[in-house]
């Protein structure tokens, strides 16, 4: 794929030449650059719509007013030729709805504690500064490390108010209307019920409920409320669904599972003001215990006695027991874990474990 | 030297350590307040290209980010243009008063350090001065107009650096070449968490050299009492020899585990029953009757195994107590040769994350 604005080699600001083209959401392009001046790469991100100009400017000085871990860093911004650019820290890795489409589709709750933790760090310091993000989806944040899963970051700051009304009309429309506006569709499910009636209500409360859907979503596999028009109504009645039954019934992971769950119900009640805030959520995460041992993935190749079996890794195998597998009965040969090694005699030992693609 | 357009000076300039002027300044593309720091004239151009150079490379929360550098009419790097931290240096917050606040302090400078150096920079002027706590709480090294960039071994001619951070092996005859290594950070890493702790440095180490060993540089014998490990890795830190002296990397992974003392929490799962063991001190016996049994109890670090009575196995491995259990394991009681009449305990630890 190749972008549409530029081609590798293209200086832009006389200072950022173009690597190459990343990808693209609804409202902009993104490309991974060189920047000549600091000799070093970074990512610079232009809208599609260049008479978006005030609101794509507005975003930039947004975002540039958040400085913390937990979000990308606005380092430039640049007007050249009626086109505008911000130009952003390069995360090598990838966002996490590219993690939760191709590597591993339901978190462990050690895993999914670990992203709200860090995910309510940085919307905490952009609350700070009363900066609202408006578009929080796993799209929107980025996993330092891609398959390696080593930090997130939240980017994309504010972009959402240059949409706000093709999302309010989509939303307010019919199925139809909103399918056809692939931006209103990704920011849907995780929309709190006052934005669905009138974009403009969307406050800090709103992004604290948008993180809640998407810890849900990591944590269950699912989005709480599911996608397209039909979750509109549900959202309205903000009525969490209850977890599944196989994510509770391992006595390894009932406690920390319903530890984050209760933090979810908190953030998604209809009531904006019943919702704690940032900080109050960042406390919270403070007291979720989890273990921050790197994760491997690896096949299966033995599973004799429905008990137990081996998968194979890039390092040595690694046991598997059923008792760690988070919210499956069973593992397959052939089938992909996504895990943690411990040491353990012949072969590590692996906890917990989650079925990966 | 004159400004861009885009950079708006903001109130008066302040002063950098003698080689450079900077200048609080108003970034209008991006509405925001950063800072500009200018060469003086007559100082070597290469002081701000190594700094400009070191500070792209790192890549750290606890470093100050660079966003712009600033030429003059013949190309020539005259000014760099970084994030602006506002708010008082380190030297406000000490003496630091609890054991847990030092702590994190110095793990966040351990943390950033340690970025420094895996990328090949030594800072060489590190100090209670060169740090600022940012608005999020997060600790940010910055000042690294006397930093270099080429690897471990750097050579350099004169001392150079700040009365009482000053290593040792710095301190040659003028004129003569000395070697230096990121050790000179872990020195003077050790000598600003001597100062958090005391609010002054001992003036045994205000000497060039510093006369070293001193009783007052030790942390065994502070009015902050650290725990001991703690108190022995600073005291490496300022070792005379620089060879004597441990990683960055391996004091941020000590300091680290001390973070999390006391705050561990294991999951056993015996049966269908769910057990805790939390409390510095609690220990539990894990017995099958005459199959086998184990105590394992915490002392605030780790989670011991001993008192092995029978055929005890922790991941399929055989027990060699006193034995630290691994972070996520299964306690087996009873011989293989049993079969299904051993029985299983899995054993998880799990701890709340520091986030600084
Ligand atoms: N700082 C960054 N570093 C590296 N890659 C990035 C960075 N920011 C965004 N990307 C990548 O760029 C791609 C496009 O992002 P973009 O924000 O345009 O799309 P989106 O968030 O999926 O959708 P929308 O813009 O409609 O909200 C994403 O795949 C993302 O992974
Ligand atoms: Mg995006």
């Amino acid at each position: 794929m190749s972008g549409v604005l530029h081609a590798t080699g293209d200086l832009v600001g006389d200072r950022y030449e173009v690597a190459n083209y990343i990808g693209q959401g609804g409202m902009q392009e993104v490309y991974r650059v060189h920047d000549q001046l600091l000799e070093r790469d970074v990512v610079l991100k232009s809208p599609k719509n260049p008479t978006a100009k005030k609101r794509f400017s507005r975003s930039a000085t947004l975002s540039a007013r958040v400085n913390h871990d937990n979000v990308a860093k606005t380092l430039d911004y640049v007007e050249e030729d009626d086109r505008f650019y911000l130009v952003e820290e390069l995360i090598e890795g990838c966002d996490l709805g590219h993690f939760l489409k191709n590597y591993v589709a339901m978190l462990d709750p050690f895993a999914a504690g670990r992203v709200m933790h860090h995910l309510a760090k940085g919307l905490a310091a952009s609350h700070h500064v009363n900066v609202i993000h408006r578009d929080l989806k796993p799209t929107n944040v980025m996993v330092v490390g891609g398959r390696d899963f080593i930090g997130f970051k939240i980017t994309d700051f504010g972009i959402a108010k240059m949409a706000q009304e093709e999302i309010q009309e989509a939303v307010a429309g019919d199925e139809e209307g909103l399918t056809s506006s692939q931006t209103a569709l990704g920011a849907l499910p995780y929309m709190a019920p006052e934005t669905i009636d009138d974009m403009k209500h969307a406050g800090k409360p709103a992004d604290v409920w948008a993180i809640a859907a998407l810890t849900f979503e990591i944590l269950t596999g699912k989005r709480p409320f599911g996608a397209g028009y039909k979750a509109v109504p549900l959202i309205q009645a903000a009525q969490v669904p209850p977890l599944p039954a196989p994510l509770i019934s391992k006595s390894q992971f009932t406690p920390f599972v319903t530890a984050i769950f209760d933090l979810i119900k908190l953030c998604m009640q209809k009531d904006p003001a019943a919702r704690p805030t940032a900080d109050q959520l960042v406390a919270a995460c403070e007291g979720l215990y989890y273990s921050t041992v790197p994760r491997e993935f690896g096949t299966i190749k033995r599973f004799d006695n429905n008990n137990w079996g081996f998968a194979t890794t890039v390092g040595s195998d690694i046991f598997c027991h059923v008792d760690s597998v988070y919210a499956e009965p069973a593992l397959a040969i052939g089938e992909r874990v996504w895990m943690s090694p411990y040491p353990g005699s012949p072969s590590r030992r692996a906890f917990p474990i989650v079925k990966a693609k | 030297m004159k400004l861009p357009p885009r950079y708006e000076k903001v109130g008066s300039s302040f002063c950098g350590g003698g080689m450079s002027t900077a200048f609080k300044c108003k970034d209008k593309h991006l509405d925001r307040h950063v800072l500009v720091k200018v060469l003086q004239p007559g100082v070597d151009q290469k002081r701000i290209l190594d700094e400009v150079k070191a500070l792209s490379a790192i890549r750290s929360k606890h470093v100050v980010q660079i966003y712009d550098v600033l030429k003059d009419s013949s190309g020539a790097v005259t000014a760099l243009v970084e994030e602006f931290l506002p708010g008082q240096d380190m030297n406000a917050v000490i003496p630091i008063k609890d054991v847990d606040t030092f702590l994190r302090y110095v793990y966040a400078i351990a943390c950033g350090l340690a970025d420094i150096h895996v990328v090949g920079v030594v800072h060489r002027d590190i100090k209670p001065n060169n740090m600022k706590i940012d608005a999020e709480g997060c600790l940010r090294i910055f000042d690294f107009g006397l930093s270099r960039t080429d690897g471990v071994n750097c050579e350099t001619i004169g001392t150079i650096g700040t009365l009482g951070y000053i290593a040792p092996e710095l301190c040659a005859p003028p004129n003569q070449k000395v070697n230096f290594t990121t050790a000179v950070d872990v020195f003077a890493f050790g000598a600003t968490a001597l100062k958090l702790v005391r609010g002054k440095l001992p003036n045994n180490l205000r000497t060039i050299p510093p006369s070293l060993p001193s009783a007052d540089a030790d942390f065994t014998s502070q009015t902050l009492t650290l725990p001991p490990e703690i108190a022995a890795i600073l005291n490496q830190c300022l070792s005379k020899k620089a060879a004597r002296r441990p990683s960055m990397e391996t004091v941020r992974d000590t300091v680290g585990r001390h973070l999390l003392h006391g705050r561990h929490k294991a999951t056993m799962i015996v049966g269908e029953k769910i057990h805790y063991l939390e409390k510095i001190g609690q220990s539990v016996k894990l017995s099958a009757g005459s199959l086998g049994s184990v105590n394992v109890s915490y002392n605030g670090y780790n989670f011991i195994a001993t008192n092995v009575v029978g055929d005890v196995f922790i991941n399929n491995m055989n027990i060699v107590p006193p034995q630290n259990l691994p972070g996520a394991c299964v306690i087996t009681l009873g011989a293989p040769s049993l079969g299904v009449r051993r029985r299983y305990i899995t054993f998880d630890v799990t701890h709340p994350e520091v986030v600084l």
